[in-house]
């Protein structure tokens, strides 16, 4: 890892833990500094102290009051440059339904053609 | 009107005569013996001057009653009686000239009344039997209409009858009790696409415009009853061809299809469901891949440890699904998660009350269980004869705030070496587990024998189930 590029910062929200830590080990793996939260409150947390944190992975279903279609959209609202992945085992949701810039990929998925998507937005 | 009763005795000897009918030998024997008992009477009470009188009545009487045939007879009788009874030898010809004038006059006069008699019987006859065949018509239809109004009213559908602009002008009894509608005048004339809703209401318009040319056809929509509950429809719109042939009536019969429509919108969203309940498994299925390959020795190994981890995923799928995917009781996911060492039941003791998990938990606990079996049959307890395994749970403090603890203690298995590297099961076992319960997880290595414990708040996690 060289010491003259800071490490990208992104956020996992998913609520199954063994997925999440999986998906941890993936970008921690290829030098990503790597937040997790396991549903939306604990996301906007994490955000809010972390202003590095520049890429938001979410999963739609999630328990508690806000899902992450709801969240994607208070990050482009709060956040707006940050780059948007929503992932999910339901159908497409509508681009109506997403927030501006925001990329879905539909569950079970390849990290690495996430990681390409992420590459691709930074460039 | 038909008349069922005859009115007058006339009628009613006529009509009595028709139904006993009589051989021709007995008419004429009643004719014969009917106009001698005449002549009797006439040569007894009657003076010779009016020889014939008495016999226009008989024999009138006979042809009504007999038929024309016998009356005929009784006028050539009657003439020959008559003639006998004021004739005499001295005569030269037996009769006086004057006599004979008028016995012919009286065979002529009186052929022609017996003659009108019998075709009045005749007509009589046809008149009687006209009317029972009206009568059987009537009888026939009244039936029919008791009938089809029966089958109306006996059927659950909804059968209407609209003109060709689509207003009620008929609703089926059994109609207008799955509508709600307690008296028809309520919805007469009203426009009967207006009763569906929305797409349902342009449907039944199209419909309508088919029939009017006389095409039938069919559609679902949803209508609220009279009393405002919704329900879904299977209509069936076809024309009523008028005298001409050409339409002149619309026919619509709705049959209620709300539970069948709800169990086809239920089994989709239970397709979808299932698709998205695949989809998290083949999301599982993956990271338990990356998981098992990351600290792989070798491919050999990676397989072997990935197929029996599946399995152990396979077992757990079992026990969720007889609960529809909602809830696993902790003993059933204890049996899954073990399933892989059941040959050694008897050195596994099993101790705890019942509780029901929710998924997400049973899974993860089936796959930690399935990790703790396998190192203790490969390094642990379990590879050794002599060495046994402790599993027990408790649940202490009320519902409110309610603590889960489980232990799985080995012990006389060979000395505990702790691990170098953690592996897949030892992150699968702290790491993961620890978040699924929202609790403290341990894995610890004293010499005597691996020890794991789960201290977790059962709060989202599970209930006690009181038995």
């Amino acid at each position: 890892m060289g010491q003259a590029i800071p490490p990208r910062s992104i956020l996992i929200v998913e609520d199954e833990p063994f997925i999440r830590y999986d998906l941890v080990d993936f970008f921690e793996d290829r030098g990503f500094k790597v937040f997790e939260a396991e549903d939306a409150e604990e996301a906007i947390e994490v955000l809010a102290a972390n202003a590095s944190v520049r890429i938001v992975l979410t999963d739609v279903q999630m328990p508690g009051s806000m899902d992450g279609v709801k969240l994607a959209h208070f990050v482009r609202d709060r956040y707006p440059p940050t780059i948007l992945i929503v992932v999910s085992g339901m159908a497409n949701p509508s681009a109506a339904d997403l927030p501006d810039r925001a990329v879905f990929v539909g569950k079970p998925f390849d990290p690495r053609h996430v990681l390409g998507v992420i590459d691709h937005l930074s460039a | 009107m038909i008349r069922t009763r005859p009115s007058s005795i006339f009628d009613r000897i006529v009509i009595w005569s028709f139904d006993r009918p009589l051989s021709g030998l007995t008419r004429y024997t009643v004719a014969a013996l009917v106009i001698v008992l005449v002549a009797a009477a006439r040569i007894l009470f009657v003076p010779d001057e009016l020889p014939w009188l008495l016999f226009i009545p008989a024999a009138i009487g006979v042809a009504l009653v007999l038929g024309q045939g016998a009356g005929l007879f009784a006028a050539a009788l009657s003439t020959a009686a008559g003639a006998l009874s004021i004739g005499s030898a001295s005569n030269d010809y037996w009769l006086p000239e004057p006599q004979w004038v008028a016995a012919g006059l009286f065979v002529v006069i009186l052929t022609g009344m017996v003659m009108l008699a019998g075709e009045l019987r005749e007509s009589m006859r046809r008149s009687v039997s006209l009317n029972a065949e009206l009568v059987e018509r009537e009888r026939s239809s009244a039936e029919r209409e008791a009938f089809l109004s029966s089958v109306l009213a006996a059927s659950t559908d909804c059968i209407k009858v609209l003109d060709l602009d689509g207003n009620l002008t008929f609703m089926s009894e059994g109609g207008m009790k799955v509508m709600d509608i307690s008296d028809f005048n309520a919805v007469r004339g009203c426009p009967w696409p207006e009763f569906l809703k929305d797409a349902g209401s342009v449907q039944a318009r199209a419909a309508l415009d088919a029939a009017a040319e006389g095409r039938s056809s069919h559609f679902e929509a949803a209508a609220d009853t009279h009393i405002g509950i919704p329900k879904w429809w299977s209509v069936s719109v076809s024309p009523i061809p008028g005298p001409d042939g050409h339409p002149a009536r619309v026919l619509s019969v709705s049959r209620d299809h709300t539970a069948l429509h709800e169990a086809r919108e239920q089994q989709q969203l239970l397709n979808g469901e299932l698709s998205h309940r695949l989809k998290n498994v083949l999301t599982l299925v993956q990271s338990i891949a990356n998981q098992t390959l990351r600290g792989a020795h070798s491919v050999e190994d990676a397989s072997a440890a990935f197929s029996s981890r599946l399995a152990s995923l396979g077992r757990a799928t079992d026990v969720l699904t007889t609960t529809a995917w909602q809830q696993a009781e902790l003993h059933d996911v204890v049996d899954a998660g073990l399933s892989a060492v059941s040959g050694m039941k008897d050195r596994i003791t099993i101790d705890g009350p019942r509780i029901r998990l929710n998924s997400q938990v049973a899974l993860a606990l089936t796959l930690a269980l399935h990790e703790l079996a396998t190192n203790a049959t490969k390094y642990g307890a379990l590879s050794k004869d002599t060495g046994s395994v402790a599993l027990r749970w408790q649940v202490n403090g009320n519902n409110g705030a309610s603590c889960f603890h489980l232990i799985w203690q080995e012990r006389d298995g060979p000395p505990v070496v702790r691990p170098t590297q953690r592996g897949f099961g030892s992150r699968m076992i702290e790491r993961s587990l620890g978040a699924y319960f929202r609790g403290r997880t341990v894995l610890d290595f004293p010499a005597e024998g691996v020890v794991f414990r789960i201290d977790a708040p059962l709060g989202d996690t599970g209930e006690l189930i009181d038995s």
